[in-house]
């Protein structure tokens, strides 16, 4: 091919890939492509490959250094069990005082969901982009599922391609969470940085926050059911606006996740959440 | 670049920083493979083996990352292409005039990933620009010492090809 002809299937390949990142711009996300979801779906057996050899040097590698560890981390665990075993008592005792209670003001608390089990593949930890692939061939898979472990949020789901999912990390600069401190239940928003961080917006300058405070998922965006741990308070300026300027540490380590859980739960539909007060039905 | 000795790169890059990401994480932030590879395939030479490879390794890098897809894509592809016209045109024997090749392409990509950011994506949180710095330098390094270890074992290959037949076969 001589290379005026090489040059204009330059020009015809990137207008083409212009117009793909441009029709993605407004879909909050990333958006549903056909041509990623078929990309992900072709590469992603690879990073299955990548993930099941690293963990099986791991595990190697675990029964050598691990062995003298292991008696002295059973007996820690053996104490932990015991106090857990208590917390639990007491907690199922509370639980029933909160459904004879619900039953009494014929309160019904929304649908938790149901969880399912995932491998996470791949984290793109790269400086202004976060995301994970992940695994999970007994889930239904669907766009805006939460996804968490069991130290808190993880993120959501924003690509499908078969049993494979492309998750948004919470920390992900384009990702917004509601949240609320848990100690006074005032409600914010949690918002990834560029550097991969994670900030409380929108919380007025007179509002109590103290290092240390617990953040969760108020539930008020429609994807992310209340309650799960976010992250905590690490640090509180009055800063120069209206709003407080919050720094959160995270819950969840994303350096060392190998399995995350899915959130199988009806979402709230698109048109509820885009519906503005006083539009004709 | 060969078509083979390319997909072999583009399999190995697959591999390397999908294990980097799952062990070593800072590995991948700091070293792009892909754009490795695709400036190697460019400096063979050849506008349309650049412009394709860049084009591949794009848009594999684009399937793991979160950005929109094509983002890479589109970069790389130009990358590609300009790295192979640059390639026609210079002589680049020496370490100093590769490296700058080599920075120059880097940087280009990276440029080229700030301006959609800023005017397609139409996003105002910049990447951190210590990790793009870091980002031209290694992929420039990474890209300097494969490419002169290509060309040892290249030159050391042809040798070896030509002492064999220099040999006197006694059969």
């Amino acid at each position: 091919m001589d290379e005026r002809r090489t040059a204009g299937l330059l020009i015809t390949l990137l207008m083409a890939q212009l117009l793909l990142v441009a029709s993605q711009v407004p879909a909050d996300g990333g958006g549903q492509s056909r041509l990623e979801a078929a990309a992900l779906r072709a590469l992603a057996p690879a990073a299955r490959g990548v993930t099941f050899l690293s963990g099986s040097v791991r595990t190697v590698q675990g029964w050598f250094t691990q062995r003298r560890t292991l008696r002295l981390k059973n007996e820690s665990l053996e104490t932990e069990n015991r106090e857990l075993r208590l917390k639990l008592l007491r907690l199922a005792e509370a639980e029933r005082r909160l459904e004879n209670l619900s039953r009494a003001v014929q309160y019904v608390p929304p649908d938790g969901g149901r969880l399912r089990v995932a491998d996470v593949l791949y984290i793109d930890h790269r400086s202004w982009v976060r995301t994970l692939v992940l695994y999970a061939p007994d889930a239904d898979l669907g766009a805006n599922q939460a996804v968490v472990t069991s130290e808190g949020l993880v993120g959501r789901v924003i690509l499908v391609a078969g049993p494979y999912g492309k998750v948004q990390l919470i920390t992900d600069r384009a990702a917004s969470i509601g949240a609320m401190v848990q100690r006074t239940r005032r409600q914010g928003l949690v918002q990834g940085t560029s550097q991969g961080e994670l900030q409380l917006a929108f919380l007025p300058r007179q509002s109590d926050v103290r290092v240390g405070d617990r953040v969760v998922t108020s539930g008020i965006d429609g994807i992310f059911p209340r309650g799960i741990p976010i992250g905590t308070v690490v640090s509180v300026d009055s800063g120069n606006d209206l709003f407080q300027e919050i720094r959160l540490a995270s819950a969840v380590g994303f350096a060392t996740l190998d399995h995350a859980y899915v959130l199988e739960r009806q979402a709230l539909p698109k048109e509820v959440r885009q519906a503005l007060p006083g539009e004709q039905p | 670049m060969r078509p083979r000795t390319f997909v072999l790169s583009l399999l190995a890059a697959i591999l390397f920083h999908l294990a980097a990401a799952r062990l070593f994480p800072v590995v991948p932030r700091a070293l792009d493979v892909f754009l490795v590879v695709t400036i190697l395939n460019g400096l063979s030479g050849n506008s349309l083996a650049g412009l394709l490879g860049g084009l591949l390794c794009g848009l594999t890098l684009d399937t793991f990352s979160g950005a929109a897809y094509g983002l890479h894509g589109f970069a790389n592809t130009l990358v590609g292409y300009v790295t192979a016209r640059v390639a026609q045109r210079l002589v680049t024997r020496g370490v100093g005039g590769l490296l700058v090749v080599l920075v120059g392409a880097a940087a280009l990509q990276q440029t080229l990933l700030i301006v959609f950011s800023v005017f397609v994506l139409s996003d105002g949180n910049l990447p951190d620009p210590l990790w793009v710095g870091l980002r031209v330098v290694t992929s420039s390094l990474t890209g300097l010492a494969l490419y002169k270890l290509s060309q040892r074992s290249r030159i050391r290959l042809e040798e070896n090809r030509r002492n064999r037949r220099a040999r006197l076969r006694l059969e």
